[in-house]
């Protein structure tokens, strides 16, 4: 890594670490209103929970959650769009019940979700993979849609098998546009976790935000959200290291 | 069997347009003989792309006869290999330059003779020093030479080109045409090239043939008599050259009147 790349990376900081400053310094002046904490004590809060172990055991609870929600968004999502990016008739069939569905905000299907499920983290899977697959059924879809005919015929002259076609060079092709999907669906699994925890299921880090809260404890609620914020940017770095190990052509591509 | 390798005898192609039926290629009588370099000239709308993807097995003819080794044929046949022109679309960016090169041969062998079979195929087209590259790092004219190892990893008996070098720069455009020449000369593969440009097809072919009209037909055929081995100055000063290249333009134009 060359120097010009470290200052960069310092700058980045310049703004947050001025306003944590400015705002330390503000909430010390104005000693009458005590609801804002200041960032020396949420960093105080944060090693207390963390020290705790609360606050690990609700973070690997909502990472858990959404990432078996999102397992199950894969599961389902990329086969189903790639079908319906393949079969007219299915796309005919489907279509339809998909623009009714795919409009419905998830939040306003957890009280149906709690009724059958209680509150529980059948709940929150439910309710995050109903958020969060559609961006992968549209995309998977769309990947498929979206092949240039060349391909095909650059596998029919090379006498490729049927197989070998789909798996070799079909697959492949639509998987930058499948995975553009993939990640857009990853971050919504994090935010509707933790939404689903709040409202639906009383674990993880939603849950304990929102415990915060109502014991008035306003240092360990920011905390809480800084916690978050920092599982949603290490779970977004993680998966975009993945993905340049695993297929290091597309990272070149793009 | 005789010498032919494709045999066209009246060869019509219709294809559907937003107008019904239209009438792409008529009255096609063509041999391509084992180990010619053959290349197609003719204006745009004259129907080149679709006689060649009637060789390469994409599309088959309406009326008349096609035929590859005396058989008639409905998909690309064994030993054709088609090369387009838009290398862009035509290679697989996830893949290094090895392995678009074993694209069509990794199913059918391995190990040693896989590798060396890509090792010689590389070593055509003067790619070997890329080969873990991926094409996107590649110039137009390297990923084109890439696209034309890939296909020369499958000993093909015929290569179909389709304005194979229509998208790149004049220098680039002779080193490849150099070449191919040289390729064609080693592996003794029949080839079957489109082209725009009159030079080109001169410079190429042993035969070159002009389509015109609409529905396109053969209007005229030339053999410039240039020796086998070519040079891209002074096989172009030779007057047979001249003479040639003056013959196919009057031809050309003639055509398009």
């Amino acid at each position: 890594m060359t120097s010009t790349s470290y200052t960069r990376r310092g700058r980045q900081w310049l703004l947050p670490v001025a306003l944590l400053g400015a705002w330390q310094l503000a909430v010390m002046a104005n000693n009458g209103l005590n609801v804002l904490p200041t960032p020396m004590e949420i960093g105080r809060a944060l090693v207390e929970s963390f020290v705790e172990g609360r606050l690990l055991a609700d973070a690997a609870h909502t990472f858990a959650a959404a990432l078996a929600s999102w397992g199950i968004c894969l599961l389902v999502g990329i086969p189903l769009g790639m079908a319906l990016g393949t079969f007219r008739t299915l796309r005919t069939m489907l279509s339809l019940f998909i623009e009714l569905l795919r409009p419905l905000p998830a939040v306003a299907l957890i009280p149906l979700a709690v009724l059958v499920f209680g509150f529980s983290w059948r709940t929150e899977i439910t309710v995050t993979v109903f958020a969060s697959i559609w961006p992968l059924i549209l995309s998977s879809r769309a990947g498929i849609e979206g092949l240039h005919a060349r391909i095909f015929e650059v596998a029919a002259t090379l006498h490729l098998g049927k197989w070998h076609t789909l798996r070799s060079v079909a697959m492949p092709a639509a998987f930058s546009q499948i995975l553009v999907g993939a990640r857009l669906s990853f971050s919504l699994c994090l935010v509707v976790s933790v939404v689903a925890e709040m409202v639906g299921n009383p674990a993880g880090l939603g849950w304990g935000l929102v415990s915060a809260q109502e014991a008035m404890r306003a240092s360990e609620t920011f905390a809480y959200l800084f916690a978050i914020g920092v599982l949603g940017v290490c779970a977004n770095y993680a998966l975009g290291f993945v993905v340049r190990r695993l297929l290091p052509g597309l990272a070149q591509a793009s | 069997m005789n010498s032919s390798v494709f045999s066209c005898e009246r060869a019509e192609v219709s294809l559907p347009s937003a107008t019904g039926t239209k009438v792409i290629l008529q009255g096609i009588d063509l041999q391509v003989g084992r180990q010619e370099f053959l290349c197609l000239v003719g204006g745009s709308g004259t129907g080149k792309t679709t006689l060649l993807r009637v060789l390469g097995g994409f599309c088959a003819p309406t009326s008349g006869t096609v035929l590859y080794e005396g058989k008639a044929f409905r998909s690309p046949a064994e030993g054709v290999v088609t090369v387009f022109q838009d290398y862009g679309n035509a290679l697989l960016p996830w893949r290094t330059v090895r392995a678009n090169v074993a694209l069509g041969i990794e199913k059918k062998i391995s190990g040693a003779e896989l590798d060396r079979r890509i090792d010689t195929a590389l070593a055509l087209v003067g790619l070997k020093k890329a080969e873990l590259e991926y094409p996107a790092k590649l110039s137009g004219g390297m990923q084109q030479r890439l696209q034309i190892a890939r296909a020369l990893a499958l000993q093909p008996k015929v290569l179909l080109m389709d304005e194979p070098f229509g998208a790149l720069d004049a220098m680039t455009k002779a080193k490849l045409q150099d070449e191919l020449r040289n390729i064609q000369a080693s592996t003794g593969a029949t080839i079957v090239f489109i082209t725009h440009d009159v030079d080109e097809a001169i410079y190429l072919g042993d035969r070159v043939i002009l389509l015109a009209g609409s529905p396109g037909t053969i209007a005229s055929e030339i053999r410039p008599s240039l020796p086998e081995r070519r040079d891209q100055i002074s096989t172009k000063e030779m007057p047979e050259y001249l003479h040639a290249r003056h013959e196919l333009l009057e031809r050309l134009h003639g055509a398009a009147r």
